[in-house]
């Protein structure tokens, strides 16, 4: 089993509320930029944040580039005390988003989401058009790229009969 | 184009089959991201630098198969960037 894989069924596994956002999202609707991480928005309800951590503590989730010396205990309130994370688990990488450009918080993202079915379960997939959105609001480089490549999909969504 | 199909046959195990354009069914939205029509997002992604045949190849497949195939890019590229780096030195003294 792959990276992206093992972290969705992770998610699935303990029940994490959140919203698949960034380039697995883009890769769902057809992209073909590539990305190393899967970045999740999530929701900040204190359960779900016990989930969470309960979840990257059994993937020994490390902040990823910090010293390896850095004091940091991966539990629920560590995680209120922050906003954005950006992990090195045992398998890959996984980043939270509290907040993101163009798109808001957790319940705004939820608002923006469609159900899409992988591997055999259900996951909250930021839309499309919002998608665009974030990536153009982010602005990075990378992101102008992705969001060239995912209007032009968009557009042919529009057009109808899209797959999906 | 106005030749008919033709079939050749290779010599291993293995037929490969060329078709010519006069009778191959195209999906309109396909069309639309192979010749894009000026003023298009799909003209913009284009011109940005964007390979527009590589997308079309990624939507023929399903939201899970693409995934698949992301995950096996990611281990391939880890693959690379873990490889041990040979130098070799040309350095005289």
């Amino acid at each position: 089993m792959k990276e992206i894989e093992r972290h969705l069924k992770l998610l699935a596994r303990y029940s994490v509320d959140c919203v698949i956002v960034g380039g697995v999202a883009a890769h769902v609707y057809g992209s073909t930029q590539l990305t190393y991480d899967l970045d999740i928005c999530y929701n900040r309800e204190p359960a779900n944040l016990l989930r969470i951590a309960e979840a990257l503590r059994s993937v020994n989730a490390q902040l990823r580039g910090a010293p390896k010396d850095l004091p940091f205990i991966l539990d629920a309130e560590t995680l209120r005390r922050g906003l954005n994370f950006t992990f090195e688990t045992t398998i890959g990488a996984l980043d939270l988003l509290g907040e993101m450009a163009g798109v808001g918080g957790y319940p705004q993202a939820r608002e923006n989401a469609e159900v899409r079915l992988l591997f055999g379960l259900s996951f909250l997939v930021l839309s499309l058009p919002k998608l665009i959105e974030a990536k153009r609001a982010a602005g990075r480089a990378k992101d102008r790229a992705a969001v060239a490549e995912l209007e032009a999909i968009y557009e042919v969504q529009k057009s109808g009969e899209a797959k999906d | 184009m106005t030749m008919d199909a033709s079939v050749i046959k290779a010599d291993t195990s293995a037929s490969v089959i060329i078709t010519t354009e006069a009778n191959m069914e195209r999906d309109p939205r396909e069309e639309l991201l192979l010749n894009p029509k000026p003023g298009t997002a799909a003209a913009a992604a284009r011109d940005f630098g964007i390979d527009l045949t590589l997308t079309i190849q990624n939507l023929r497949l399903t939201p899970e198969e693409r995934i698949r195939r992301l995950d096996s890019f990611i281990e391939e590229a880890k693959k690379i960037r873990n490889a041990p780096v040979v130098v070799h030195s040309h350095e005289r003294d």
